[in-house]
């Protein structure tokens, strides 16, 4: 099976796009675009709008995360500081060294962690045990890098000018087929790549989304300054990210499928902390049903989608490249087999910790 | 303290009967300060009377003190936060000003010019009244609610009251009756003054529409509005907050002042028209002796003409529009009054208890040698939807650039638009508005409405959103919006003067964002007129903190067998093994299970650890040659500890 969904992986890669439209406005679809663009030298259009440094940002990247499965992380470790380092060239205000805190919440969680401990130690990351307020497990994670999509917005149109990138904010005069191309004004585009949720849960038939994962709803804020949060911090267990901007302000990532965002971010605050609304925007996300990523072509389409990345989707960007160009060889063409969008995802072998439910 | 800035004598018809009871003279304190007023007024109203006019000082300037910067007061002795506009003044109470910090003392003195400032420190970060995040005192339920009590609202409030509706108007002054008499009357129209006391008449004399005055929406969603009112209990002012359940909404909010932008445009003695009317009208309150008015728009004459025959002295009246005409202008050179077109405000800055304000000329350049020296500047900027509630409500907003306005636009459910928050300018279409919205909110059908306007041969339309830069350095902030989250920046720094450190305030104080400050920001080129729905829908939100939680509960993840990150991690023939580490000791859950000492990568592990008691140790093994009774070794950081396997799990 395994051999099969690796095959398919060649098969469908076997013959280079020349043009290449990657729909998607995150960081991780805009550094993939780039990178399809700059390092593979295709045509590539970005289908969707451009972001705005006044827009409250999609959650960051880091160079690492909580993650279980051994390759993942030896191909973000191995493909991540070279990416960062060079959008740190492009946006140096994107990119910042810092300490990542992951707190557990339940047992399940903290077992997850103690795997993901002894895995990053494995590779030489320094994690951190600390005992947390009022019981549990945090994990500190030293010296990792992350990207600030804020950051990164300013420098977005210059840079896409100079790796001669275009930028299709129209999508009326924007088609995808069901074959893998797309038709762009009347012109045709070799390959259509999705490449974050929302450009997912526009393009994709709701069947095939359907079998890859559940759609949730996020809830992101913007917290006036003085709210006490020195660190990055992740809430293993319901997914409540705190990202503190260089501003000064603090940007707040939480599930609100349910209507309580407000309610876990209060309870992952510092104890006694007034913390502000100043901003505030809904998105939707897609999280796979075995909380492993998603990277290929689903069944019976040649669309090529990219899902469940999560923080670590910028250090993994190169992989993903290669692999939509049809270069990727050896363990990254396994890595990539092995998430392609048809696997089975009940008793997955590839299943990651997922925020919030367990496979 | 005496109170200067109170009419003395004779004034207009139009300002004759104010709120207060000059017969009722009242004192009271405010930070310790004694305070004299009349019965009627509001602690805000009274403290202009008696001359502070500065909220405190942000970078290194003073702020006016008005409805946008005036702090939240309490009370002695009880903690709940009022506004400060909404908080009738009472004899004999001792209110305090809310705020995160103010001046050190010694300093306050210098920095409040004399007494007429309350002396905040208005750099320090920003904290809305308390009654944002409260719980509410009461709860109820309205067939439909209005929101605002100018004529639009009140024309709606009878018009669903006559249809069978219960209904509840919410009005911020003390009395329904908005800025309709403030544009003046139109000649073959009834006079707005009649219209409003005509329709005031009428709601307080119907019994299925309830008022609440002193009252203001300051969240709407979901078919709830939570509102702040303040009421007399005791004779001493209590806030209530109010969550009012509605079938139906009608937002009838009106339209604001645009703060024209340039530097020195929140100076304490900058005063903006609308709120200049209606403290005179309601207070009897004139911002000083000599005035300067510099309007955009028509009705902004009519303070020229209003302050003169209150015995105020008009030095002279500004437009930026180039040719103006509008009839209220000729009452002006009839009074002989000395104006001029197509002037701008270069800047004003603060000179004893004076401003000198800067003349740029579009046909002469700046007139730096005539500046005029005023007690204040009066100034009309045109005007803003009011359209606050209806984002909150789940409205969207975009820019209209011919009017300069950031319009409400899209749906919301059992929430519609009245009045001149649509972009309504006359009395009658406002009035008509105001009834079309009931049908809307029966049906959901929009109705057209007609707004007669006089032809712009007669009566010129408002001028643009004027926006100066600061030209040099030193100058006051101009600010883009009158809540002072954003200014223009300055000039960058040339020669020796970049070693200077840079003066603070310049950047933007990042908070949730009043509709005046995007407008003033788009227009000021911060924002591009595209992303004004986005921006509108992100930043126009409640400051509320994030509180105190129930947490939702997490998912406890206690199914047997492997979590499912497990599965596969060593193929599909992996096993569970029993261990019995040497020494019986016990490892964590995740300690990697190599074949010797010398391995440490994670890539060449055959085993990672389940879990791990000092008598029980289950790992979890790739398929090996290894079998029961051989030894492997189970690395916990730098430690590496034989074990041996005892069999499958």
């Amino acid at each position: 099976m395994r051999r099969g969904f690796i095959g398919e992986s060649y098969l469908i890669m076997g013959e280079a796009p020349h043009t290449i439209a990657v729909a998607g406005t995150t960081p991780f679809s805009l550094v993939l675009a780039g990178l399809l663009a700059a390092d593979h030298g295709r045509k590539v259009f970005v289908v969707g709008d451009r972001p705005s440094v006044h827009d409250v940002p999609p959650p960051p990247s880091f160079s690492v995360t909580p993650v279980t499965r051994p390759q993942t992380l030896q191909l973000a470790l191995a493909s991540g500081p070279d990416m960062l380092r060079r959008i740190g060239r492009v946006a140096p205000d994107a990119i910042e060294r810092t300490d990542l805190l992951v707190r557990a919440g339940t047992p399940y969680h903290e077992t997850a962690l103690s795997h993901f401990r002894h895995l990053a130690t494995g590779y030489g990351q320094v994690v951190e045990r600390e005992d947390a307020d009022g019981g549990g497990t945090i994990l500190r994670i030293r010296d990792a890098t992350r990207l600030s999509p804020s950051g990164l917005a300013g420098h977005v149109r210059d840079w896409a000018e100079r790796v001669g990138i275009e930028w299709i904010e129209n999508a009326k005069t924007f088609s995808a087929r069901r074959n893998g191309t797309a038709l762009l004004g009347g012109k045709d585009i070799d390959q259509l790549v999705l490449a974050d949720d929302a450009a997912i849960l526009a393009w994709l038939d709701a069947s095939i989304i359907e079998r890859m994962g559940r759609v949730r709803d996020d809830l992101a804020y913007i917290a006036e300054r003085g709210h006490g949060v020195a660190l990055p911090s992740l809430s293993l267990a319901d997914g409540t990210l705190f990202d503190p901007l260089r501003d000064g302000t603090l940007a707040i990532h939480a599930d609100n499928t349910d209507g309580l965002a407000d309610a876990r971010i209060a309870a992952a605050l510092p104890q006694g902390a007034i913390v502000r609304k100043a901003a505030r925007k809904g998105r939707t996300r897609l999280d796979t049903h075995d909380g492993a990523p998603v990277v290929g072509t689903p069944p019976r389409s040649k669309v090529y989608i990219t899902a469940g990345l999560g923080p670590l989707d910028v250090a993994l960007a190169p992989v993903i490249a290669r692999h939509i160009m049809g270069e990727a060889h050896g363990f990254e063409a396994e890595w990539c087999g092995m998430r392609a969008p048809g696997r089975e995802m009940s008793g997955s072998t590839v299943a990651e910790i997922a925020a919030g439910v367990a496979p | 303290m005496s109170q200067p800035n109170r009419f003395a004598a004779s004034v207009p018809p139009e300002f004759a009967n104010p709120l207060i009871d000059r017969t009722r003279p009242i004192r009271f304190t405010v930070n310790g300060m004694r305070v004299e007023g009349y019965d009627g007024d509001t602690v805000l109203s009274a403290l202009l009377a008696n001359g502070v006019v500065s909220a405190g000082t942000q970078s290194g300037f003073g702020v006016a003190l008005d409805e946008w910067s005036a702090p939240p007061v309490i009370v002695a002795g009880a903690p709940a936060q009022m506004p400060m506009a909404l908080c009738p003044a009472v004899d004999g109470a001792a209110f305090h000003t809310v705020a995160a910090s103010k001046a050190a003392a010694p300093f306050r003195r210098l920095l409040a010019r004399g007494r007429d400032s309350l002396g905040h420190d208005l750099d320090a970060p920003r904290v809305p009244g308390s009654w944002i995040d409260a719980e509410p005192d009461e709860t109820r339920h309205t067939d439909v609610l209005i929101v605002g009590g100018g004529v639009a609202g009140m024309a709606a409030a009878l018009e669903a009251a006559r249809g069978g509706s219960q209904v509840t108007l919410v009005e911020r002054n003390m009395v329904p009756g908005g800025m309709a008499v403030f544009f003046g009357k139109t000649d073959g129209e009834t006079p707005p003054e009649e219209i409003t006391a005509s329709l005031a008449a009428e709601i307080a004399a119907h019994p299925a529409i309830t008022v609440l005055v002193r009252a203001e929406v300051f969240d709407l969603s979901d078919g709830v509005a939570r509102v702040v009112q303040v009421v007399r209990e005791n004779s001493r002012p209590r806030p209530r907050v109010l969550t009012i359940g509605f079938s139906g909404a009608v937002l009838a909010t009106g339209a604001e002042e645009r703060l024209p932008i340039f530097p020195g445009n929140r100076l304490p003695g900058v005063v903006a028209a609308g709120f200049a009317w209606r403290m005179a009208r309601q207070y009897g309150i004139w911002p000083g002796e000599t005035f300067h008015l510099h309007t955009a728009t028509n009705a902004g004459y009519r303070l020229a003409i209003l302050g003169s025959e209150s015995g105020k002295t008009v030095l002279r009246a500004t437009d930026p529009r180039p040719d103006p005409r509008t009839r209220f202008i000729e009452f002006c050179k009839a009074y002989g009054f000395r104006l001029g077109w197509g002037t701008a405000i270069a800047s004003a800055r603060p000179e004893r208890s004076r401003l000198v304000i800067g003349l740029d000329e579009h046909q002469f350049g700046t007139d730096a040698n005539e500046p005029v020296k005023a007690h204040a500047l009066i100034v009309s900027g045109g005007w803003q939807p009011v359209i606050g509630p209806w984002l909150l409500a789940g409205g969207t907003a975009s820019w209209d650039a011919a009017r300069g306005q950031l319009m409400g636009e899209g749906t919301s459910d059992r929430v519609v638009l009245a009045g001149s928050v649509t972009g309504i300018a006359g009395t009658t279409g406002c009035i008509e508005s105001g009834k079309a919205s009931i049908g809307q909110l029966r049906d959901g059908k929009r109705r057209a409405v007609a707004d007669p306007r006089i032809d712009e041969i007669h009566e010129s339309r408002d001028g643009e959103f004027s926006v100066r830069a600061p030209a040099s350095h030193g100058l006051p902030p101009a600010w883009l919006g009158p809540s002072r989250r954003a200014a223009m920046t300055e000039p960058p720094q040339r020669g020796i003067a970049t070693l200077l450190p840079r003066r603070p305030g310049q950047e933007v104080d990042i908070r949730a964002a009043d509709v005046a400050d995007i407008s003033g920001a788009i227009a000021g080129g911060t924002i591009a007129p595209r992303d004004a729905p986005s921006y509108s829908a992100q930043w126009h939100i409640l400051p509320q903190a994030f509180k105190a939680p129930a947490p939702p509960a997490v998912p406890t993840h206690s199914a047997p067998g492997l979590p499912g990150y497990l599965k596969g991690r060593f193929g599909l023939s992996q096993a569970q093994w029993r261990l019995e580490p040497d020494g019986a000791r016990a490892f964590e859950p995740g300690c990697l299970i190599f074949i010797n000492t010398d391995e440490t990568h994670p890539a060449n592990t055959i085993g990672t650890i389940v879990s791990c008691t000092s008598t029980d140790c289950i790992a979890l093994m790739a398929r090996t040659e290894f079998g029961a009774g051989d030894i492997v070794y189970v690395r916990d950081g730098t430690a590496c500890t034989p074990a041996r396997l005892r069999g499958k799990v």
